[in-house]
């Protein structure tokens, strides 16, 4: 998948935030959160948004587009 | 670490396992019968139970889903379509023999079970659709 993320180290980053945490803030299924974690899922352009914001960080800070 | 099984995931399980357990020895008498033969009475109780298992299977989703998870998020609604998409072109690749087996003298009755056969053989396809894409990703 062209599209990766810097999910797991901005959880621990977070107080080790957990998954299931991160699913909760962001209103998804922990599968979910680790799906998009293993690059399994691409989200949709909004839970990237509300991923970002529970991180408190800009959207480029979380995923990272590769060019093919 | 093993991953959990999600409920949803859960459910796809449920589903496959229920459709086969319910159909399979059916499905042995109704190809041991042959084109001959056939049983009106028994495959309207069989599609009776395709309906309840159907429905049961939704309310269970609606019942017993964990707190948060009362909707599908987006990843399970793209999954839930995916699956749908696979269960369709199933069914409409089914029914289309199905309606070639009548006009060329199949028996009514046989006819019947075998587009009942295609409707279970849609859903199981939809369930191992859903299996897969949870496992492998979207």
């Amino acid at each position: 998948m062209p599209i990766e993320n810097e999910i797991r180290r901005l959880r621990f980053e977070n107080g080790e935030m957990t998954q299931a945490q991160l699913a909760d803030r962001i209103g998804m299924t922990r599968q979910t959160v680790i799906a998009i974690e293993q690059n399994k899922y691409a989200p949709s352009l909004e839970a990237a948004f509300k991923i970002a914001d529970a991180f408190g960080v800009p959207l480029e800070q979380v995923f990272r587009w590769t060019k093919a | 670490m093993g991953r959990a099984l999600s409920f949803r995931e859960r459910l796809a399980w449920s589903s496959l396992g229920g459709h086969v357990a319910v159909f399979f020895g059916y499905f042995l008498v109704v190809a041991e019968d042959g084109p001959s033969g056939g049983n009106a009475t028994a495959a309207m109780i069989v599609l009776a139970g395709l309906v309840f298992l159907t429905l049961a299977m939704r309310l269970a989703a609606r019942l017993e889903a964990p707190r948060n998870q009362a909707q599908p998020d987006e990843r399970e609604q793209l999954i839930n379509l995916k699956a749908a998409r696979i269960a369709g072109i199933i069914t409409a690749v089914g029914a289309g023999g199905v309606i070639i087996m009548l006009l060329t003298g199949y028996s009514a009755v046989f006819a019947a079970n075998l587009m009942l056969g295609v409707l279970v053989l849609a859903q199981i396809g939809a369930d191992l659709a859903r299996i897969a894409h949870f496992k492998l990703g979207v």
